[in-house]
């Protein structure tokens, strides 16, 4: 049974939304089911997708531009949190206009990054464009030590510090650009702008490039009315199913842990409770955070409530990222690209590999894009298994580190570098184990290739295995730098009595 | 076997291993269209390798090349491999 109907199956829905009235119904749709979803600034965006519905030919030209219109009115790489607390460790919070700062650094920055472009896209068989990708790191990594560890003072730091961060959120969108270099049919620069964090990105601070970059949205794009059409009708059903998940996320909140949010789907909730004459009141268990803080103070709640804190938190997770992943793609659909999902049933996993792709897709091709092929195609060339097991510990080890380093600079400006850097080890503690199963998993695959085990064993013992696993690594998945990785580890021993 | 039959071959035992049977044809999408994840071209990556000497460490490595067997074994020909 499909909870959201197949529309695109439906010969005459797909005409007529292939006709100019059923393309500005379906976008007067698609702008209330945003509003729904409380995406930010959703008129904006249905202006932005608008023109890209009506101007089909264009709509690459139509996302430059609104990259453009979009950086300058209300920035998705949103750094003036950090840039105000720079201005106020230099004393110049009262003097310098962070926000107008801010705004001509990203606007800087997206020139700079263009005339890299081009310089490389001229000389793309040139000895220094041979690891572009490489560099473009390099590059980002001496910048943010001059912003942190140079003697800078007052605006000059805080200058410093907006051509850091800024860098560090368009790396990735831009490395995609690099990769796109010696492709005969690239596309030009000023198309290229158009995928540096298009207007979708603002539904959260993810800086992963959903939909990748222009290589993969050239493949992607509807090339016909009838394309399109198709391509918006799955757009829909996609934002209708990431609502889904955002009510079936209240009804969790509201019945796990007896907390009431105020967003439609909640209230939803509510009324079809109160219809029905039930008083939903939940089981008030704590949250995952509280749990830690509890086993900080060396005051834990019982072993069973700890796991049965961890299993929401997962749950929770899982749901916020099919929300989240849903809206973003929906996006990209209704803009005429007929990207993948995000999130694919992940509890069907049958392997620690499998469940990584399909968990978070777009932040597992950006690490296999980036860093596991480049590696797997350079090392260990007669071993593969070797190759294997280094490309993953580059891709979800290394890689994975670098991006939530990268993410997060507000902790370099508040602890300094040293301290930022060994205040990580949590989070590089969860990549190591992380790097190590999907590693294992990848050659265990490789070993024995068979198909899919079926029955009780296949669809239930296997993929609660993998989620097991998951559960269990969620423990150090923390990017914060509030407690050490020691207390992670009290928290697991006490899962299982120990300690 | 030639050597569109021999990558149709590889790309069969890819896709009965993610539990796919359904049929492909020579150009259909494998990557764009999620029947193969990017993970499962490292099967592809070594034998395009040990089967026809191609070294991607020097010529580069482009996901897109794998999208469908008749862009790999355009691939081959623009390597000019045996």
């Amino acid at each position: 049974m499909r909870l959201v109907p197949a529309l695109e199956r439906r010969p005459g829905l797909v005409a007529f939304v292939a006709t100019l009235r059923g393309r500005l119904v379906l976008l007067a749709a698609f702008t209330a089911l945003l509003v729904l979803a409380r995406f930010p600034w959703p008129y904006h965006a249905a202006a932005i997708l608008a023109a890209t519905s009506l101007l089909p030919r264009r709509r690459r030209l139509v996302l430059t531009i609104g990259v453009l219109a979009w950086t300058a009115v209300h920035p998705v790489l949103d750094r003036t949190a950090l840039l105000l607390l720079v201005a106020r460790q230099e004393g110049v919070a009262g003097t310098l206009d962070v926000f107008r700062t801010h705004q001509l650094v990203l606007l800087a920055t997206i020139a700079l990054l263009g005339v890299v472009a081009a310089v490389a896209f001229r000389w793309h068989r040139s000895r220094l464009a041979r690891r572009p990708i490489l560099l473009l790191h390099l590059a980002c990594g001496t910048l943010l030590l001059w912003a942190s560890c140079a003697p800078l003072a007052g605006t000059a730091r805080v200058v410093a510090w907006a051509f850091a961060a800024t860098l560090c959120g368009y790396l990735w969108y831009f490395g995609y650009t690099l990769l796109d270099r010696h492709a005969a049919d690239r596309d030009p620069v000023l198309l290229q702008v158009g995928t540096w964090s298009p207007f979708w990105a603002a539904t959260r601070a993810h800086q992963v490039p959903f939909a990748k970059g222009a290589a993969y949205w050239r493949r992607i794009e509807a090339k016909t009315d009838s394309d399109l059409a198709v391509v918006q009708l799955k757009a829909i059903k996609l934002l209708v199913w990431a609502l889904i998940m955002r009510a079936t996320l209240s009804l969790f909140w509201l019945l796990v842990h007896g907390v009431d949010d105020t967003t439609v789907s909640a209230r939803i909730v509510r009324k079809l409770g109160s219809l029905a004459g039930w008083t939903l009141t939940g089981l008030h268990l704590p949250t995952f955070a509280h749990a830690l803080a509890k086993s900080i103070e060396r005051r834990p709640f019982g072993s069973l409530v700890c796991w049965a804190t961890l299993v929401a938190y997962f749950l929770e997770r899982l749901l916020t990222l099919t929300f989240d992943g849903g809206v973003v793609i929906a996006c990209v659909r209704m803009a005429g690209f007929a990207a993948l999902r995000n999130t694919w049933r992940p509890l069907q996993a049958r392997s620690i590999a499998d469940f990584w792709n399909r968990y978070f897709f777009y932040f597992k091709e950006m690490l296999v894009d980036f860093f596991f092929y480049p590696t797997f195609v350079r090392v260990f060339k007669r071993h593969t298994n070797a190759r294997i097991v280094a490309a993953t510990f580059v891709a979800a080890g290394f890689g994975n580190m670098e991006f939530h380093f990268l993410r997060n600079p507000q902790f370099i400006v508040q602890l300094g570098l040293w301290r930022a850097v060994a205040g990580f080890q949590v989070y590089a503690f969860y990549t190591v184990v992380l790097a190590m199963g999907i590693a294992v998993s990848q050659i265990r695959a490789r070993r024995a290739p068979r198909p899919p085990p079926r029955g009780f064993r296949g669809r239930v013992l296997t993929p609660a295995a993998v989620v097991l696993f998951y559960c269990l690594l969620s423990i150090f998945d923390e990017v914060g730098r509030s407690h050490p990785l020691s207390e992670h580890f009290r928290f697991l021993l006490h899962l299982f009595a120990i300690g | 076997m030639d050597r569109a039959a021999r990558i149709r071959e590889k790309v069969r035992a890819l896709l009965a291993a993610r539990g796919d049977s359904a049929p492909f044809a020579d150009a259909d999408s494998l990557v764009v269209s999620g029947r193969l994840a990017s993970i499962d071209l490292l099967e592809l990556v070594v034998a395009l390798e040990q089967d026809f000497g191609i070294d991607f460490a020097e010529r580069g490595f482009d996901a897109n090349d794998f999208d469908s067997v008749r862009a790999i074994v355009a691939l081959l020909d623009s390597a000019r491999v045996r």
